[in-house]
């Protein structure tokens, strides 16, 4: 049997996890130009599968394709861990998994415990029919025609999806477009154990210890310059905690956050970087319930 | 000068004048920093090697780190540990690192790869270096570069199965990785894969039970995707029974665990040996992978240590943990230093230079024992022909599995009797093969209650003298004869595989009826035998648990592939065809079977 990579990929989700979850995606894809296959088309492209792009996504699901480069779902809330807060929930989308939060008991003290989260996404992902992309590394955006081909590169190389617009909800934007509206980023990391007394006497201008959603929870937040990249956000945070556990050897670091936090310069960002795609980066919400209604109303006016 | 891209999954390559202007040069760029790949980049750079190490993810270690396998605490170090140390590594010695990183096109003059495109963000990089290293797992740069790449198994391109991981806080404070509800077989459609993750999120890992989840792994761990074509290909026959190279790159203590149980029908012989036959779980074998296993053929700057490597699926059963490909990614880098200090190329390095950085990190370190043995600790020497013989003078057991039970018992030495049988047919003297079949023969005779047994051995040496036997069995199963058993396959399932490589014309026909039926006559009276208390092990599925979709299914399967064999002995058009449009009525009698038929429908074409 002659089994070519993508007949492999496609038969087989491979581990690498080209996931393509949804009903849009082309069984017979058509050929652009230049020969890269067009294998969906959409109203709107989302980039990252951040809150607001998956409230989007979840409400609209059959106008909206979404593109991640991991395989993480609301990176900026479920993979940073914080903010944690869980906020009132408004719309249709938040309420619904708001209501999953609940049901999971993975909620307490007026927050959430975060890293679940991604997961009880991809649940509503699976239900509503939403159309996802995970591994997705978009390397070009082009205007094609009245809209857009996006080109992205997955495990099975290259592919477009055509759109008639594109709105990026990356924490920097495509091709770091808006890295200069960061004011700063952290990262963070649960801490296991019971220390002695109480962590927050750890606190400076570059760290502290915040409480999570469960009894005893508490998570290492370390601050980080606008231009830290995950090299030096890693070392950052194990410099931290080293220092505290020269104080204190009664906790340990339990895991670290998978995906990296960002403060914005302005209150509510929104650019564009390049003609007709919008930026509104996702990472900007003080919570989650606030990111996903944001993004249930976003193509209400389109 | 040729670019090679991949579109739709397939390398598409275009001439070009001239490669882009590179905007970094490297002595090495290791694409994939996963177990193999991460431990590739901090040895060749702690040897002054200007490295640069690429991966999609955002941080090293791969399944070791993001995919928190072996995470638990008797492990050494702890998955932020583990990546703290990699990081500092890296760091200290130099190495550059490009994190959410994708490789978009190769450049290649020739058989040498000489420069990457590489993409972050949308920001291409061009980088050049004078030998690479794809530790990816899925053989990205490997097909790039123009090797051949081989994906799943030959019958239907299935791989093993794929799994994620949570990693946890218990309510006693330890640390330790909790895999998802169940592995799931990744030759399923995308959308039952993608509810892989619904399930994590249905509350499966008691989120309420006093556990919280410090980690969702942001990597789904394969056990395979693609396997590279190299100078030299390690295979499972030859592990086993072949000369053991004697210039390893590193060796290891393997055993075979494939996670797909069901469906070993449609697996190589060797495997089918092993696993059905023989049932060899508890048992382990050693391996010594050649240095030529990790040079992808056809490329000249190309090594391919992780586990696309130069093994055949059969041994990538075993030989794909995390330790192993460690030291897979620490081999080539070592082969890489020596062949960048000596001038010379990847194949010309000399086995006694690289050696000693081999001894450095223990990679070529003596085998534990030479030959098939247990996994666990315990030692077994092989038998002679009256241990043999002794030996499958019993009952079929009821073992489970070696991940539960580690001791070996006596269940355990009728698998090891099985294997000798095997091992003599392959490597015994002929005065050895014809003692040890005669005194089978003589068994199989004088011990009804064990024929079954002793035809099983037989029918594994290839012993025609079986054929009455296990004819009997097929025609007649149950009874004495199956006692049986959960987790292995009771002797009238191994019968069924045994007539198709050495039975006659007339085992067509109860074949056939068993296909016909979907295995329902045959394996009722399995539904019997004593059953597991698999509350043991929650989370664990098992085909044959009592319940009759996994008799049938093996039941049915191996037929299938026994007909395949037995018609291409014994042709027969009238059942080819009978067996053709059975593969093709959309019809099924259990849950499963369209998988069996998808499959059949390929074989009997060919019949």
């Amino acid at each position: 049997m002659n089994l070519r990579r993508r007949t492999f990929i496609a038969s087989a989700a491979a581990s690498a996890a080209s996931f393509r979850i949804g009903p849009i995606w082309a069984q017979t894809p058509k050929r652009s130009p230049s020969g890269i296959p067009v294998v969906a088309e959409c109203e709107t492209v989302f980039l990252g599968a951040s809150a607001y792009a998956l409230g989007a996504a979840l409400k609209n699901p059959a106008k909206t394709v979404v593109l991640e480069q991991s395989l993480m779902l609301v990176p900026e809330f479920s993979g940073a861990l914080l903010p944690n807060v869980l906020t009132a929930a408004e719309g249709e989308i938040a309420t619904l998994v708001r209501e999953r939060i609940e049901k999971e008991g993975l909620s307490g003290n007026g927050r959430y415990h975060a890293p679940p989260v991604s997961d009880v996404m991809s649940a509503l992902v699976m239900h509503r029919k939403a159309n996802l992309f995970l591994n997705a590394n978009v390397a070009d955006i082009r205007r094609a025609g009245r809209g857009f081909a996006v080109e992205i590169i997955g495990p099975d190389g290259y592919s477009t999806i055509a759109a008639e617009r594109v709105i990026d909800t990356t924490p920097t934007a495509w091709r770091d477009a808006g890295a200069k509206a960061i004011k700063e980023k952290f990262f963070a990391a649960p801490l296991v154990g019971k220390p002695k007394g109480d962590l927050g006497r750890f606190a400076t201008d570059k760290r502290e210890v915040v409480p999570g959603a469960l009894p005893g929870e508490n998570i290492l937040k370390v601050r980080l310059a606008a231009d830290t990249d995950w090299h030096n956000a890693r070392l950052a945070l194990y410099d931290a905690f080293e220092k505290m556990v020269a104080e204190d050897d009664t906790f340990i670091i339990g895991g670290e956050a998978t995906a990296l936090g960002y403060l914005y310069r302005e209150a509510r960002t929104q650019a564009t970087h390049l003609p007709g795609v919008v930026w509104h980066p996702g990472a900007q919400y003080p919570d989650l319930m606030n990111a996903l209604t944001a993004g249930e109303l976003c193509l209400k006016s389109k | 000068m040729l670019e090679v891209k991949m579109i739709a999954g397939k390398p598409v390559t275009r001439t070009v004048a001239a490669m882009p202007t590179p905007a970094g040069h490297y002595d090495l760029i290791v694409v994939g920093l996963g177990s193999a790949g991460s431990e590739a980049l901090i040895v060749a750079a702690e040897a002054g090697l200007k490295v640069l190490g690429v991966d999609v993810r955002a941080a090293m270690g791969g399944n070791w780190t993001l995919g928190a396998i072996n995470g638990a605490p008797k492990w050494p170090g702890n998955v932020p540990g583990r990546l703290a140390a990699l990081e500092r590594a890296a760091h200290k010695h130099g190495a550059e690192l490009a994190y959410e990183t994708s490789v978009a096109a190769a450049y290649r003059d020739g058989q040498r790869i000489v420069s990457l495109k590489i993409l972050r963000n949308g920001i291409f990089r061009d980088v050049t270096a004078n030998m690479f290293i794809d530790a990816t797992g899925n053989a990205t740069l490997a097909l790039l570069a123009g090797a051949n790449v081989r994906f799943g198994r030959v019958v239907d391109g299935a791989q093993f199965t794929v799994s994620r991981t949570y990693y946890v806080e218990h309510a006693d404070s330890r640390m330790g990785p909790v895999y998802s509800g169940k592995c799931r077989s990744p030759n399923v459609p995308v959308a039952e894969q993608s509810a892989f993750a619904t399930e994590l999120a249905a509350g499966r890992l008691g989120f309420r039970n006093k556990r919280r989840v410090l980690v969702a792994c942001p990597y789904i761990g394969a056990r395979e995707e693609a396997g590279v074509e190299t100078d030299v290909m390690l295979s499972f026959h030859e592990c086993l029974f072949g000369p053991r190279c004697e210039k390893p790159v590193f060796t290891a203590w393997v055993p075979y665990d494939i996670h797909r149980i069901s469906d070993r029908a449609f697996e190589t012989e060797p495997s089918v040996n092993w696993e059905i036959l023989c049932r060899m779980s508890p048992f382990a074998y050693p391996v010594s992978v050649p240095y030529e296993a990790l040079i992808a053929k056809g490329v000249e700057n190309l090594l391919v240590p992780s586990r696309h490597m130069g093994i055949d699926r059969d041994v990538l059963a075993g030989l794909r943990m995390v330790a192993e490909m460690q030291m897979s990614g620490k081999a080539a880098a070592a082969a890489v230093v020596v062949a960048l200090k000596s001038r010379v190329s990847v194949r010309d390095v000399p086995y006694d230079e690289l050696r000693k950085h081999l001894d450095r990190y223990n990679l070529a370190r003596p085998l534990r024992q030479p030959h098939v043995g247990f996994y666990s600790k315990n030692e077994i020497a092989p038998f002679t022909d009256d241990q043999i013989i002794q030996a499958l003078k019993r009952d079929i057991g009821n073992a489970v599995s070696w991940v539960f039970h580690r001791t070996p018992d006596d269940e355990d030495r009728s698998s090891y009797a099985y294997y000798s049988c095997w091992d003599v047919a392959e490597r015994g003297s002929q005065e050895r093969n014809s003692a040890l079949r005669s005194k089978l023969v003589q068994a199989m005779h004088a011990e009804k209650r064990y024929s079954a047994n002793y035809a099983t051995a037989l029918g594994i040496m290839g012993d025609p003298q079986a054929v009455d036997v296990l004819l009997e069995i097929v025609r007649n199963p149950g009874g004495e004869r199956d006692p049986l058993v959960d987790y292995a396959y009771p002797n009238r399932l191994k019968a069924i595989c045994l007539l198709g490589r050495i039975g006659p014309a007339e085992a067509v026909k109860p074949l056939v009826d068993i296909v016909a039926d979907g295995g329902e006559k045959y394996t009722a009276t399995l539904l019997k035998a004593k059953a597991c208390d698999y509350s043991k092990y929650p989370g664990w599925v098992y085909p044959f648990d009592g319940r009759a979709e996994g008799y049938r299914f093996a039941a049915v399967s191996l037929a299938v592939v026994a007909l395949d064999l037995l018609l291409k002995r014994h042709p027969d058009p009238g059942t080819a065809v009978r067996l053709r449009e059975w593969a093709h009525d959309g019809k099924t009698a259990f849950p499963d079977e369209a998988q069996i038929k998808a499959i059949a429908q390929r074989l009997f074409e060919r019949t």
